[in-house]
């Protein structure tokens, strides 16, 4: 929002105050200010002039008048004018030779198309007031001829951008008047009271007839009919400031409602007379098209809240009015709206219609209902002052509570400093606070009793914690001395979880040279349609960002695969994961998240694919082992699980305590093809949590043995197909007191042999003694006993 | 030449010889046939000594001779030692093997970075559920319930009637009735938005929340808390300073600032919302705000991390691509 540095001047003095020094000061007490630009007029010898004759001649096929102003004190000039509204007896801003122009043009004597030029009558951009060029500037006709425009509109003025974020909570602040009142309380200088008139209540009058159908969307509407003698311009300042704020003035009667919005935050609406007999206030009721004073027709749903002259809309309520009900040049009498409207409703309509107007932006801020009145009385004073000579034809006819009574917040004595932590007294605390207009008491407990003026009494004003930050931050957050926060000096709660996936983070990367990634946290349908993959239960989003990306992601393989495929032009060779949150819901509709780790080796150099899904199982094994956990097995994947990226003879299962907890393996080769550039692509998938164990396992101290033991080597021949895993377990069942530990040593598997040579080597030791020769046989004759009975074959 | 002449000049002929072959030299000079050692007992007449004197001769003559022997023998194995021995049989200089380390995602490296800061000042570090109750979400945090942020424009909302949680914030109320007050934590994250995606907004990104719960918190604790953790991030002394700032679930709130010298020009630079806990949000979680008061405080980590690391455009993030993500190697 935009503030005028000369508009607060009206309310505030400023003198001694830098802009710069003002924009810092409102950033620290008030609100963020975003910018500051300086904005210049061209009004240095300028002077307003009246047109006493215009004679149209022929410039070469244009059309072109030669004009005489009279400035005043007998003095006259010659020019030449082509704007289409110059008329006789109009009064206007006259350069004369030797000023300068906007953007620096100097004007000088001349002769144009065979005619004496002495000056320039000025467009609105010609001086600054705006951007056109092909229209005179217009002065209202009451201001005397000769009058300097530098007094009519200063040269220079300062605007102050301020970030809306930051006013969300501040409905007092959408005008000018409300920045006044900060302005001076932040300077300590006295703030000049709001200018109204009285507004009419004379029972001779009729009211208005109002009627408001739905008081929750609309819980103050307040109407005032009048009359109006003529609708000239602006005065040249009202204009100039409204063109500052990024606004073309029109005429009086349309400057007025957008002049005090910006003052003082209130959006009002005036109405032509002659297209309303009665104001009533409503839904729509049934969808229907209406047309704003834009002349835009807009499709309006049964919920959205509109004005009605009996069963015709005339105003969508608190954005926009409309076409037929509008001002027009020749509007003499007006119905004046001003109301309280619900910032939801507003809200909600406007941004669905897309029409965010300085009205709806204002509603939505919820705007005190004091401000109906505050605003309908300006505008009288404005009209007056402006010449229009307003006749009122009703009373001021209002429905809805204006809330002014004011309530009382009470804080205990010395609270705000020991809320603060810094030596503020209530004195102090009292004075700010009457600074910016509330009342304060001393209360019954000897602290602050508080009353909340009706500006202030909508939203952001309703216990003693609002009121701390009112003193606050007027008192200076940059005062507040910065206090270390002391508490018990003891240990605090380690999060196991979070410092395990840390571990496995550091694990992967550092020691596996893993690489992390992230990717969204739901799926992309058209991928799972790729993999032919459908989650089961998947938890699904309402309004995701397109619909194929409805499902979270109940794993996180997909993206990582298609993580895998957009990557495999970049290296040839690449290893990387996600440890990221998965979500599904369970039979009874209940969600689950939990985080899972997905790991991912691509291999295109021709490699062979053991050595990707080894990596995979050591990443899992050392996790593991870091975390204390007791060895994790693998064994053949056994099919069962609509995961098209499993593939029995190609996946295993992960166990632990002999749960299945994920799955390593590669994907089938011809889903590897569409990945990737041909290769293999190797994947591990498990709950973090599965690796998760203690943070800081103790292992127990073992005595190492004071005797030596033996090593002996075995090897069997052994069938591929049924594997290591089996092997083991037959292995698993041989049981002797001397053997301390049992180790896979290597595998052989000749060409074209169904079976291959599994080598293994036991760790034998014998109680208090160096393992005998008659001990070694022992075992042996044992061992080659269970070889025959197992069916074993040694190689 | 006299005995204690002689050593002195072996020791400087000993200190002149850089090479074996300049050793060898001073080898034959004293302890050679014609060697100044060898000479001086050659050139002794012991028939005009006394025995005394002959003994006294003879024990400083084999001084002289072991002295002069293990001196040499010193130079000489020095001199093997430094001299080349036989090739390694491969090339000394090559790079160490897998030398490309793995990495450590940049979001969670700031990640870890913070939550390092803040154990050390005593806070404890929870993760919490990323889709989240309403309540959880808005209520519990007195986000009314027409309160724009609500909308399907800003929020997703899950089939299930819960949301993708918008802010860290979500985890307050859990973690003050799980975790029970005085409280310091933080809860770092995954956030979720439902925006259009430009360089600087993405619709997932990470935030870190942290909460201060005791008895007689102020606001001179908490920017005292603020710039002690400000100066481990950024490694010097911060200049902060709050300004008025409004979210709804606190009262009063702040937008916190730095002070830091961009592009040669010193300025505020807009950090960290943050501000005291409102004493509804209190009471949502069961914590008495006329015993309890605190502050709680919000840090953009995927922003952190932009601006830590150079990134110039959020959504290189969640893409998953290689040439960004090996980019930033692994910390400890």
């Amino acid at each position: 929002m935009k503030i005028s540095a000369d508009w607060l001047s009206d309310y505030v003095d400023l003198a001694g105050v830098s802009p710069a020094e003002l924009a810092e000061r409102l950033t620290v007490r008030t609100a963020e200010v975003e910018g500051v630009e300086t904005v210049t007029r061209a009004v240095d010898g300028l002077v307003v002039a009246e047109i006493v004759t215009a004679a149209a001649f022929d410039a070469g096929g244009r059309l072109r008048y030669a004009v005489t102003v009279d400035v005043g004190g007998g003095r006259r000039f010659q020019t030449v004018c082509g704007a289409p509204n110059v008329r006789v007896g109009m009064k206007s801003a006259f350069a004369p030779a030797g000023t300068s122009l906007f953007g620096g043009v100097a004007v000088a004597t001349a002769e144009l198309y065979g005619q004496r030029s002495e000056g320039v009558l000025c467009a609105p951009g010609e001086i600054g007031l705006g951007s056109t060029k092909d229209g005179l500037v217009e002065v209202p006709g009451s201001v005397a001829t000769g009058t300097t425009l530098s007094s009519l509109v200063p040269a220079t003025d300062t605007i102050i951008e301020i970030d809306n974020k930051s006013l969300t909570h501040r409905p007092d602040l959408w005008g000018h008047y409300g920045f006044a009142r900060e302005v001076a309380a932040i300077l300590g200088r006295p703030l000049t009271p709001w200018q109204a008139d009285n507004l009419p209540d004379d029972s001779r009058l009729p009211p208005w007839p109002v009627q408001v159908d739905d008081p929750i969307d609309c819980p103050r509407y307040s109407a005032l009919a009048f009359d109006v003698t003529h609708d000239p311009v602006s005065p040249l300042w009202m204009q100039a400031r409204l063109y500052a704020l990024g606004h073309s003035p029109l005429s009086a009667l349309v400057d007025v409602t957008n002049y005090v919005q910006f003052e003082l935050g209130q959006p009002t609406h005036a109405f032509d007379a002659r297209s309303l007999a009665s104001v009533r206030v409503a839904r729509s009721g049934i969808a229907r098209s209406f047309t704003t004073l834009d002349g835009k027709a807009w499709a309006l749903l049964p919920d959205d809240l509109l004005i009605w002259n009996g069963d015709v809309p005339v105003a969508l309520a608190g954005i926009m009015g409309g076409l037929d009900s509008r001002i027009r040049p020749d509007t003499r009498s007006l119905v004046l709206e001003s109301a309280t409207f619900r910032a939801s409703r507003i809200r909600g309509t406007s941004v669905r219609l897309g029409l965010r107007t300085d009205s709806s932006l204002r509603f939505e801020k919820k705007p005190p209902p004091l401000y109906t009145k505050l605003a309908a009385g300006r505008i009288l004073r404005l009209l007056r002052e402006g010449g229009l000579a307003p006749t009122v034809r009703s009373q001021y006819t209002a429905v809805g509570d204006l809330h002014e009574a004011p309530r009382t917040i009470t804080l205990a004595p010395g609270w705000l400093a020991k809320r603060a932590g810094a030596d503020i007294g209530d004195d102090t605390a009292a004075g700010i606070l009457r600074s910016i207009g509330f009342g304060v008491e001393t209360s019954a407990d000897g602290g602050l009793a508080v009353s909340v003026p009706a500006f202030r009494s909508t939203t952001d004003i309703s216990i003693p914690e609002d009121i701390s930050e009112e003193v606050f931050r007027l008192y200076g957050y940059d005062n507040i001395t910065p206090k270390a926060a002391l508490g018990p000096a003891r240990p605090v709660a380690a999060n196991a979880v979070t410092q395990n996936q840390h571990g496995i983070r550091r694990l992967l990367s550092h020691a596996h040279r893993f690489v992390e990634v992230q990717t969204y946290s739901w799926h992309a349908d058209d991928w799972l349609e790729t993999l032919r993959y459908t989650p089961a239960r998947p938890l699904l989003v309402r309004n995701p960002i397109t619909p194929t990306r409805r499902q979270m992601r109940d794993t996180i393989l997909p993206n990582l695969l298609a993580a895998a495929h957009q990557n495999r032009n970049v290296v040839e060779t690449y290893r990387f994961y996600e440890l990221g949150r998965t979500f599904w819901l369970d039979e009874a509709g209940t969600k689950h998240e939990d985080d899972e780790l997905c790991a991912v080796i691509v291999d295109q150099s021709g490699a062979s694919p053991e050595r990707s899904l080894r990596a995979l199982q050591s990443v899992i094994e050392d996790a593991a082992a870091a975390a204390g956990i007791p060895a994790l097995r693998f064994v053949p994947w056994d099919g069962g699980s609509a995961r098209p990226w499993l593939q029995v003879g190609r996946a295993l299962s992960t166990l632990r305590d002999g749960k299945v907890v994920g799955h390593v393996g590669h994907v089938p080769d011809e889903l590897a093809k569409k990945l990737v550039n041909g290769g293999h692509v190797a994947f591990a998938v498990l709950p973090a949590s599965a690796l998760s164990g203690a943070l800081f396992p103790a292992a127990r101290y073992v005595t190492p043995p004071q005797f030596p033991g033996s090593w002996q080597d075995f090897t069997f021949v052994w069938p591929v197909s049924r594997g290591y895993t089996h092997l083991l377990a037959t292995l698993d069942t041989f049981a002797h007191p001397m053997v301390e530990a049992r180790e896979f040593v290597t595998v052989y598997q000749p060409k074209r042999s169904p079976t291959a040579n599994y080598s293994f080597r036991f760790l034998l030791r014998a109680a208090e003694r160096t393992p005998t020769q008659e001990d070694l046989d022992g075992f042996r004759a044992a061992f080659l006993g269970f070889v025959g009975g197992a069916g074993l074959i040694l190689g | 030449m006299k005995l204690e002449e002689i050593r002195t000049a072996l020791a400087a002929d000993l200190a002149e010889a850089t090479n074996e072959a300049a050793l060898a030299v001073v080898k034959a000079r004293y302890l050679g046939k014609d060697g100044v050692v060898t000479n001086l007992r050659r050139n002794v007449d012991f028939s005009a000594m006394t025995p005394d004197e002959r003994k006294g001769f003879g024990l400083a003559f084999n001084e002289l001779r072991s002295l002069a022997e293990s001196e040499l023998d010193a130079v000489q194995a020095r001199l093997s030692a430094a001299a080349q021995p036989a090739p390694a049989g491969f090339d000394y200089t090559l790079p160490a093997d897998d030398r490309r380390l793995g990495s450590i995602h940049p979001i969670i490296a700031t990640q870890l970075e913070i939550e390092d800061i803040f154990r050390s000042m005593g806070f404890s570090v929870f993760a919490g559920d990323e889709a989240v109750s309403e309540f959880e979400n808005f209520d519990a945090l007195n986000i009314p319930g027409d309160h724009p942020a609500r909308d399907m424009q800003d929020t997703f909302w899950l089939e299930n009637g819960m949301v993708l949680r918008t802010h860290t914030s979500s985890m307050q109320n859990r973690a003050m009735r799980q975790l029970g007050v005085p409280l310091r934590a933080i809860f770092p994250g995954r956030c979720f938005r439902n925006e259009a995606l430009d360089i600087t907004h993405e619709n997932t990104f990470y935030q870190l929340e942290g909460l201060l719960i005791d008895r007689d918190v102020s606001v001179a604790n908490l920017i005292a808390v603020m710039r002690d953790f400000l100066a481990a991030v950024f490694r010097r002394d911060i200049e902060v300073r709050l300004r008025p700032g409004f979210f709804p679930f606190v009262e009063p709130g702040f937008e916190l600032d730095f002070r830091t010298t961009l592009g040669g020009v010193r300025r505020w630079v807009e950090l960290m919302p943050c501000g005291m806990v409102h004493p509804q949000v209190l009471r949502n979680a069961g914590v008495d705000p006329d015993v309890y008061s605190g502050f709680a405080f919000g840090l953009g980590l995927t922003r952190l991390a932009m601006l830590r690391h150079g990134v110039p455009d959020v959504r290189l993030f969640n893409k998953a691509d290689l040439r960004f993500c090996q980019q930033f190697p692994a910390s400890f």
